[in-house]
């Protein structure tokens, strides 16, 4: 493999873990805080990529379709967590699977109703449309760069919440004591309402971002649900951290797998979750 | 009247990193004799019955049954050689009955437990030694009640069944009346007095009045280390002990 | 008796009957027994996650790798044109998916909770990519089964596979079967182990048992049952492919029993019947039937805690 194309895969690699983060960061901070398995989580992915085309489509303008869309994503995330997942707390696991398997199934339908079947694209918007020279030969997509640039900020802005306000704080502590929280005066439903929706806006947002680099097809959801789970597996449960590293090097790898042995890419990266559990059974930063 | 040594330790050591649990502990418990340990809170009680029950490993020194070398085997080989253990915090079977819960225990006496066909109830030796052992305990209204549904002395009873019922020689008991009113509390006291000429007891307890009556060796451990061992006279008559347990109320006397 | 409960044995007694009579009324419209056939199948495929899930408390996420491989061992071992003997070969298939499922049990069986969760569905997508990138098992085609099998069982043969009614009759004694196996290793000494360990397992442990047996016997029960169910699933419908063993049909399987009522047995027949039913209901009546179907599975966590095996229970238990 020549130099050149091992920089681009690299680059390519991190840029694609850096959205996984994004997603995952979702996934694990909900579960790390609430107790809450949301499968429903690759459908806000979904539901963002949905949004932001139907908006560019109407008003030809990627960033306020960006904007609109998230909006509606966090009213969308603060909506299903009052009606819906507040009835979830005191339920074990297997009823939040099944719960949460049902809201898969409203949303692929709602998507099939409210925007049809056929794959749609998002085009790049024109500022972002260039390439970057790299090479004598080959140059980069400004947008890919741009994409990659958003995930680091948003996962400085998250590092900042976490550990430097006083939101973050709370977060932290319900992680490991809820009671503890209450006793402190805090409103825990409001700081579940809010925790969720962060988590359903990451999702989404990630689902904006990545509109322009793929095309937006029903049971996307799906397919990024279970890579995010690999990912927060081998991050560890509820660590933030966990899944940013986790993504990285799940994005490493399978974009390297993709080109250096295509027939096993597939598998490639649950072998490497079976070998990350088995050495470290509960993910690599586990609380 | 020497009994014999039936479980012995050697120097026993416990060390987490820089903290000391348990500093050379050399003990001797002998057959049907009531062995009772105390101390004050961190003394290093629950450290000792979980390496004598071989769910802790030690970091040094040694465990003898009857003679033979048994720390660093694996737990359920503590069990098998009849080295049974009660828990401070009440460990039960919450949603099935009493005698189902003392099945449980005995099965493995007396029925090969990988048979897929033979029905659980098939076996008479098994419900026997399950409702002998909760008779031993007092608890013979309660064999056909959910173990959620009787009280809390009630289940302090039936933890205790548990272990009888794995027809164990020796017995490890980590706070059996915590948490029990008076009359409980008599009513364990009774018992232990009748079980301790069958069995080698070891017992934990906060309730000195029973550790006294019951006693026949007591051990007193302060900080890991061994204090004394001896007579209850001569461990009530010991100044060092008074000075564990004195020292230790002047300091929160004066924190 | 190992029908414990009334509600039980009113729902198993009701349904037994019904479903031996359903060739005889609807001998004309193999359609519908075929269906019916499918549905037994699944029936069996679910009670036996539902008897590693709720009996043993291994929540398993890789559960349809069994169900896959039950059809791909098939293809594997057959010839290609050949009727052979079911019995012996479904004998055959069984014995090597337990081995198998012990290679894997003894693996995943050392972690726990979210984990095993997760192990198990990894090792079900890794095998579910190797069949689907594979080109001697025919890729995301998969493969065709030509000859379905002969019956016969000491040179008498009384049952046709390629008669929809026939093949109806054997899926029914499966779930006879799978049913009555369940129950009863449930109630043995070995099950009494089983259910303490779910229900306590420091205390199992504390009590001398060596649970991580208990649980890889159990595991491999439970997968070669959803082996058998696979091989009939694909002998029915004449071929396999890589999405007998994808997530989806684990989580499906998952839903079903949760729905029927987690750890009954019963419930999973219930749970089948309902989601193929309400499923086959929504389709018929709707395009968008997945929205219905959403909405009926989050009413009904919502509202029947303890699934429709539950809240039949309360309803006839006294």
């Amino acid at each position: 493999m020549s130099t050149e194309l091992f920089f681009v895969q690299l680059i390519n690699g991190i840029q694609y873990g850096l959205l996984l983060f994004l997603i995952a960061s979702g996934l694990t901070l909900v579960f790390g805080v609430m107790g809450i398995l949301n499968l429903a989580h690759g459908s806000m992915y979904m539901v963002g990529a949905y949004l932001v085309w139907y908006f560019v489509a109407v008003t030809g303008s990627f960033t306020v379709s960006a904007i609109l869309s998230a909006v509606i994503a966090l009213g969308l995330g603060i909506l299903i967590e009052r009606v819906l997942i507040q009835r979830l707390y005191n339920r074990n696991h297997l009823d939040q699977v099944l719960l949460t398997i049902g809201m898969i199934f409203v949303f692929n339908a709602l998507q099939s109703i409210l925007w049809g079947n056929d794959p749609y694209g998002v085009a790049v918007p024109e500022a972002l449309s260039g390439s970057v020279p790299f090479t004598d030969n080959s140059s980069y997509p400004v947008y890919r760069i741009f994409a990659a640039m958003v995930c680091i900020a948003i996962a400085a802005a998250l590092y900042f919440v976490v550990s430097k306000t006083r939101l973050g704080m709370l977060i932290r502590a319900g992680e490991s004591n809820r009671e503890m929280v209450e006793a402190l005066g805090v409103n825990i439903k409001s700081l579940y309402t809010i925790v969720f929706a962060i988590g359903v806006m990451l999702a989404a947002v990630s689902g904006i971002i990545a509109a322009p680099m793929r095309s937006i097809v029903p049971g996307m959801g799906e397919s990024v649900l279970i890579t995010c789970f690999v990912v927060v597996v081998i991050g560890g449960m509820g660590s933030i951290k966990g899944a940013f590293v986790g993504a990285l090097l799940v994005g490493v790898i399978s974009t390297f797998a993709a080109v250096l042995i295509p027939t096993m890419s597939n598998m490639i990266i649950y072998i490497f979750m079976i070998l990350v559990l088995l050495v470290k059974p509960q993910g690599l930063f586990a609380k | 009247m020497a009994n014999d040594i039936i479980l012995e330790t050697e120097s026993l050591s416990k060390h987490w990193g820089g903290i000391k649990a348990l500093n050379d502990i050399s003990l001797q418990f002998h057959d049907r004799q009531l062995h009772g340990v105390v101390g004050p809170n961190g003394a290093g009680k629950s450290t000792l019955l979980n390496m004598l029950c071989g769910t802790l490993q030690p970091t040094s020194g040694c465990i003898f049954h009857k003679g033979e070398q048994i720390e660093g085997m694996k737990p359920w080989k503590f069990v098998r050689r009849g080295i049974g253990r009660s828990f401070q915090k009440t460990n039960i079977y919450a949603d099935v009955t009493c005698l189902e819960n003392c099945a449980v225990a005995a099965q493995r006496r007396f029925a090969g437990s990988f048979n897929l066909f033979a029905s659980r109830h098939s076996n008479k030796l098994v419900q026997e030694a399950a409702e002998k052992a909760l008779c031993q305990v007092g608890l013979e209204s309660r064999i056909q009640t959910v173990a959620a549904e009787i009280s809390y002395g009630e289940q302090r009873q039936l933890e205790l069944a548990m272990v009888l019922a794995t027809d164990p020689c020796i017995l490890l008991l980590d706070e059996p009346m915590a948490g029990m009113g008076h009359e409980e509390s008599q009513r364990i006291i009774a018992l232990l007095n009748e079980l301790k000429q069958t069995y080698c007891i070891v017992l934990v307890e906060h309730d000195m009045d029973a550790i006294f009556e019951l006693s026949d060796q007591l051990t007193v451990l302060d900080n890991g280390t061994h204090l004394i061992t001896g007579t209850v006279d001569e461990v009530r008559n010991e100044p060092r002990v008074k000075e564990a347990y004195l020292g230790k109320e002047d300091e929160e006397e004066a924190a | 008796m190992i029908f414990e409960k009334r509600t039980e044995r009113i729902f198993l007694a009701i349904f037994f009957v019904i479903a031996l009579c359903i060739p005889l009324f609807l001998e004309e419209n193999s359609f519908f027994v075929g269906k019916a056939t499918t549905i037994l199948i699944l029936a069996v495929f679910v009670m036996s996650l539902d008897f590693l899930v709720g009996r043993v408390g291994l929540v398993t996420l890789g559960h349809a790798l069994f169900y896959g491989l039950g059809g791909y061992l098939f293809v594997i071992l057959t010839p290609e044109y050949e009727a052979v003997n079911f019995w012996i070969y479904a004998f055959y298939i069984m014995g090597l998916n337990a081995l198998i499922a012990l290679v894997i049990g003894a693996v995943v069986l050392r972690t726990s909770g979210i984990y095993f969760i997760m192990i198990t569905l990894a090792i079900s997508q890794m095998a579910y990519y190797y069949f689907f990138d594979s080109l001697e098992f025919g890729g995301n085609d998969g493969l065709f089964i030509f000859m379905k099998p002969e019956t016969s069982i000491f040179g008498l043969s009384f049952l046709n596979l390629d008669n929809p009614t026939h093949f109806y009759y054997l899926a029914l004694l499966a779930v006879l079967v799978t049913l009555l196996a369940i129950k009863i290793i449930l109630r043995s000494r070995f099950g009494r182990i089983v259910e303490a360990s779910r229900l306590n397992p420091e205390r199992t442990a504390a009590l001398g048992y060596n649970i991580f047996a208990f649980r890889l016997i159990s595991y491999v029960i439970g997968s070669t049952l959803a082996a058998y169910a696979g091989l009939l699933f694909a002998l029915q419908y004449g071929y396999v492919n890589p999405q007998f063993m994808t997530w989806e049909m684990s989580g499906t399987a998952l839903v079903m029993s949760i729905l029927g009522g987690m750890g009954t047995i019963y419930g999973a027949i219930i749970g089948t019947i309902t989601y193929e039913g309400l499923q086959y209901f929504f389709e018929h009546m709707s395009e968008d039937w997945m929205l219905f179907m959403g909405g009926a599975i989050i009413l009904m966590v919502l509202l029947l805690r303890k699934g429709l095996a539950g809240y039949l229970e309360k309803l006839l238990e006294k």
